[in-house]
C-alpha cells in the first residue's frame, strides 16, 4: 500500500485504541481491505494491555513521603511564591502604560484565564443544589445529631467481623438469583442479608452481624465466592423480601463494584477472609451485632440491610416519610466511579463491597416533573451532598439516609420560549452518534429538555426561553457508555450556552463524546 | 408544565450524576489541588499523586526494562513536579505536564547513565512514515493472545523514540495532541512517528514469533 494515501480510518482506529475502546470493535469497523491496518491497530492494542502492576506498599510509602514533604516544606514555598509574586509586580510596574498591567492581573486568581468559568461552575453547582433542593421544608431527615460538614465518614462506620463459613452456593440458587436480580449488563453483583434490626434512640443504624445462622452462611458463600461477578441472594428469614417487583421470593439485591481502579487497575480488594468457625460476638458494640438476627417485634424496628464485609446502607424515604420503593441511588466516588443501585419497597439500599474513598450519595425516582424526585445525603442539611468515607473494605457504613423532594416544585421559569438549538454529536473519529441522548440544562430554573439524535448525529432542541444553558450528550452503545458535553474550548469543562433570541436558532452546539 | 421536560431515565442518570460528581466538593479538580498543593498543602499533593501516579509509573515501566528503577523514577518524578508547580501554569490539563516531567527525567536518566538518546533517528515532518514492508506479516496482531514478554520484549526493541510515542499513545492513552505536548513535538510529527514506531513494533513482534 502506499503511505502517501493512507487513509484517515488508520488514524481514527488508533485514536479509538488510545481512548480505550475494544479492540473488537475497532477492528470491525475498520475495512476488510486494510488488513495490515489492522495489524497495526491490534499492535497498538497489545501496548495498552501491557499490565504495570504498581506495588501498593511502595505506592502507601512515597504517597505519605511525599504528602510529608510538601506539609513540612509548606513555609519555603509560600516564600517562593511570594518572590515570584514580588518579580511580577517589578515587572508590572516596568510595563505599565506598555499593557504591562497584565502580568499583575494574571497573577491574581480571579485574573487568570477560566476564573470566569470557574466561577460559572460554581454557579451552576450552586443552582444545581437550589433544584435539588424543594421549595417547602422537607421532611424532617432521621438524623438525630448532624454532623459536621465535610468531616469525613459521617455516617455510622462499623468494622465488621470476621465472616462465617462459606458453604458454596448450589448452582440452581444462584441461577434463581440471577434471573431475580435486576438487569444491568455491566453491573457485578454482590449479595447481602436483610435483616430487622432495632433501631436505637439517639443512634444511627446497626451493624454487620453476618456471624452464623442460614442467611450469613449464605450471604458469605454468595460474596465470598462470586464478589465482582455473580448476584447472591439470601431468603430473608424475619423480614419480606424486598426484591424489586417481587414480594414473595428471596430478596435479591445488586450492588456494583466501583471502578475507581478501572484507570490504574486496581482489582476490588476481596472481602474478610472466611474463618472457619462462626464468631459468637461480633467486635462492635451495636445492638445487631449478634450471631443471630435481632428480633422483629422491637416496637422500633426499623428494617435495614446488612452487607457481608464492608459496604455503604441506607434508605430513601418520600417526602411524606414513606419508603421510596424502586427509587435510583447513585453513588458518586472520589476517582470518578459511579455505582446505581435500586430501592427495595422497604426504601433500603446496599453497596456491598463498596472500595474505600469518598463517595456522595444522591437519589431519583419518578420519569418527570410533578412526579420527578430528587434528593442528596445530606445529613447536615446545608444544600450541598456530604461526603461519605469508606475507610477499607471491612467497614460498614450505615445510616446513609436520603429524604426525596419534588424537583421543580413550581412550574418552571420559562413556558413560552420558542428559541431551537441544534447541533451534531460525534464520537471520536468525528464519527456521527447516532442515538445518543443530548439535554440542555438551565441552572436558573432547573429545566432539562432532551431528546435523541438522528441517524447523523444531529439534533435539534426545540421551545427553549432566553437564558444560560448546558448541553450534555450520553449514548451506551452496548460497549461502553459514552459521555460528552459542550466545551468549544476544549478545557473539559462545560461551556455556558447564551440563548439571547427567545425566537432564535442556534447553531453548531456540537459534542464530542469520550 | 410543558411536556418538553420530561428527561429520560437512560439520560437523567448518568448525566444529573455527572452534574453532581463534576461540581460535588468530594472532587475537586486538579487545577484546585494544583493551587492548594503550590500553597503548601500537603494533602492536596496527595490527592493528585493519586489521580496519576499509576499514570507516570505505567509510563516509566513501559519505557524502561527495570520495575525498581521505574519505582525510583516515579519517586523523583512527583518531587521534582511539586518543586516545579511554582512554575507551572494551568493550560487545561495537568497529566500531560507531569508526564512531560517523567519525560524530562528518563532523559535525564539516559544522560547520566550514559546511554545514548537515540531521539533523533527519525526526521520530524518529512511526510508521512511507511507503514510496513509490503505484502509481509500482514497477519500478525490480528492473533490476540499475544505473550506478555514477547510484546515486552518487542518493546525494549525499539529506539527509544519510537517507544515513546508507542508508549505514550497506547501505554498512557493520550492523544495525538497530548503526546506531542509532552514529547515536544508537533502534531505531524507525531503522527508520523507513531505509524513507523507502530511499523517497528510488529516487524518486532513478528521476528519474536517466528523465533
Amino acid at each position: 500500500m502506499n503511505a502517501s494515501a493512507r487513509p484517515d480510518s488508520l488514524d481514527v482506529s488508533l485514536d479509538r485504541v488510545a481512548a480505550g475502546d475494544p479492540l473488537d470493535g475497532v477492528l470491525a469497523a475498520l475495512a476488510a481491505e486494510h488488513r495490515e491496518h489492522q495489524a497495526l491497530v491490534a499492535a497498538a492494542a497489545a501496548v495498552r494491555s501491557l499490565p504495570t502492576p504498581l506495588d501498593a506498599a511502595f505506592r502507601a510509602r512515597l504517597r505519605g513521603e511525599l504528602v510529608h514533604h510538601v506539609d513540612a516544606d509548606r513555609p519555603r514555598v509560600r516564600a517562593i511564591s511570594l518572590a515570584w509574586r514580588a518579580v511580577a509586580l517589578a515587572l508590572a510596574l516596568a510595563f505599565v502604560g506598555t499593557g504591562g498591567l497584565v502580568v499583575a492581573s494574571a497573577n491574581s486568581r480571579p485574573g487568570e484565564p477560566l476564573y470566569g468559568l470557574q466561577q460559572g461552575l460554581a454557579d451552576a453547582w450552586h443552582s444545581l443544589g437550589r433544584w435539588l433542593t424543594p421549595a417547602s421544608a422537607p421532611t424532617a431527615h432521621p438524623v438525630p445529631s448532624a454532623p459536621p460538614r465535610r468531616a469525613g465518614a459521617q455516617p455510622t462506620a462499623h468494622p465488621t467481623p470476621e465472616l462465617a463459613a462459606r458453604p458454596p452456593e448450589d448452582e440452581p440458587a444462584r441461577a434463581a438469583n440471577a434471573a431475580a436480580a435486576i438487569d444491568r449488563p455491566r453491573a457485578a453483583r454482590a449479595g447481602l442479608a436483610h435483616t430487622p434490626v432495632p433501631r436505637r434512640t439517639g443512634a444511627r443504624a446497626t451493624s454487620a452481624a453476618v456471624a452464623g445462622g442460614p442467611a450469613a452462611a449464605g450471604v458469605g458463600a454468595g460474596v465470598g465466592a462470586n464478589l465482582g461477578s455473580q448476584t447472591a441472594t439470601v431468603p430473608s428469614p424475619t423480614q419480606p423480601s424486598a426484591g424489586e417487583g417481587d414480594d414473595s421470593g428471596p430478596r435479591a439485591m445488586q450492588t456494583t463494584p466501583p471502578s475507581p481502579g478501572t484507570e490504574t487497575g486496581t482489582p476490588t480488594p476481596e472481602p474478610a477472609t472466611p474463618t472457619p468457625t462462626p464468631p459468637t460476638a461480633a467486635p462492635t458494640s451495636s445492638a445487631t451485632a449478634t450471631s443471630s438476627p435481632a428480633p422483629s417485634d422491637t416496637p422500633t424496628a426499623t428494617p435495614t440491610l446488612v452487607c457481608p464485609a464492608g459496604g455503604i446502607t441506607g434508605r430513601v424515604t418520600l417526602p411524606g416519610g414513606g419508603p421510596a420503593a424502586g427509587a435510583d441511588v447513585l453513588l458518586l466516588g472520589e476517582a470518578g466511579s459511579q455505582r446505581e443501585l435500586r430501592t427495595g419497597p422497604d426504601g433500603l439500599f446496599a453497596a456491598c463491597g463498596a472500595a474505600p474513598g469518598r463517595y456522595v450519595a444522591m437519589a431519583l425516582l419518578g420519569q418527570a416533573p410533578p412526579d420527578f424526585l430528587a434528593g442528596i445525603y445530606d445529613a447536615n442539611a446545608d444544600g450541598d451532598p456530604d461526603e461519605i468515607g469508606v475507610p477499607d473494605t471491612t467497614t460498614l457504613i450505615t445510616g446513609v439516609d436520603i429524604t426525596l423532594a419534588p424537583v421543580m416544585a413550581g412550574p418552571p421559569a420559562c413556558t413560552t420560549g420558542s428559541a431551537t438549538l441544534s447541533g451534531r454529536v460525534t464520537l471520536p473519529g468525528d464519527v456521527p452518534a447516532a442515538g445518543a441522548d443530548v439535554m440542555v440544562f438551565s441552572p436558573a430554573d432547573g429545566l432539562g429538555i432532551g431528546e435523541q439524535t438522528g441517524a447523523d448525529g444531529s439534533y435539534s432542541l426545540q421551545g427553549l426561553c432566553a437564558g444560560t444553558y448546558f448541553a450534555y450528550a450520553f449514548l451506551d452503545d452496548g460497549t461502553r457508555p459514552w459521555f460528552g458535553l459542550y466545551d468549544p474550548n476544549d478545557d473539559g469543562w462545560e461551556d455556558p450556552i447564551q440563548v439571547e433570541d427567545a425566537a432564535g436558532t442556534l447553531d453548531g452546539i456540537d459534542i464530542r463524546l469520550r | 408544565l410543558r411536556d418538553t421536560t420530561i428527561i429520560r431515565p437512560a439520560i437523567r442518570l448518568p448525566l444529573v450524576g455527572r452534574l453532581l460528581g463534576r461540581a460535588s466538593p468530594a472532587r475537586p479538580d486538579d487545577r484546585e489541588l494544583v493551587e492548594r498543593a503550590r500553597d503548601g498543602d500537603g494533602a492536596a499533593f496527595g490527592q493528585l499523586y493519586d489521580r496519576y501516579v499509576a499514570d507516570v509509573f505505567r509510563y516509566l515501566r513501559l519505557r524502561l526494562d527495570d520495575a525498581q528503577l521505574a519505582e525510583d523514577l516515579t519517586q523523583d518524578v512527583f518531587l521534582a513536579s511539586y518543586r516545579a508547580l511554582g512554575e507551572f501554569r494551568w493550560q487545561g490539563h495537568f497529566r500531560p505536564w507531569l508526564l512531560r516531567c517523567a519525560h524530562n527525567r528518563l532523559v535525564n536518566h539516559y544522560r547520566t547513565s550514559g546511554r545514548r538518546v537515540a531521539e533523533a533517528e527519525l526526521p520530524d515532518d518529512d511526510g508521512p512514515a511507511p507503514l510496513a514492508s509490503e505484502g509481509q506479516d500482514l497477519e500478525l496482531g490480528l492473533d490476540l493472545s499475544l505473550d506478555i514478554e514477547a510484546v515486552r520484549g518487542a518493546l525494549a526493541r525499539l529506539t527509544p523514540l519510537q517507544r515513546e510515542v508507542i508508549v505514550l499513545r497506547f501505554g498512557n492513552e493520550l492523544s495525538v495532541a497530548e503526546t506531542a505536548e509532552v514529547m515536544g513535538r508537533t502534531l505531524p510529527s507525531v503522527k508520523n512517528l507513531q505509524l513507523a514506531a507502530l511499523a517497528a513494533f510488529r516487524r518486532q513482534l513478528t521476528q519474536d514469533g517466528a523465533g
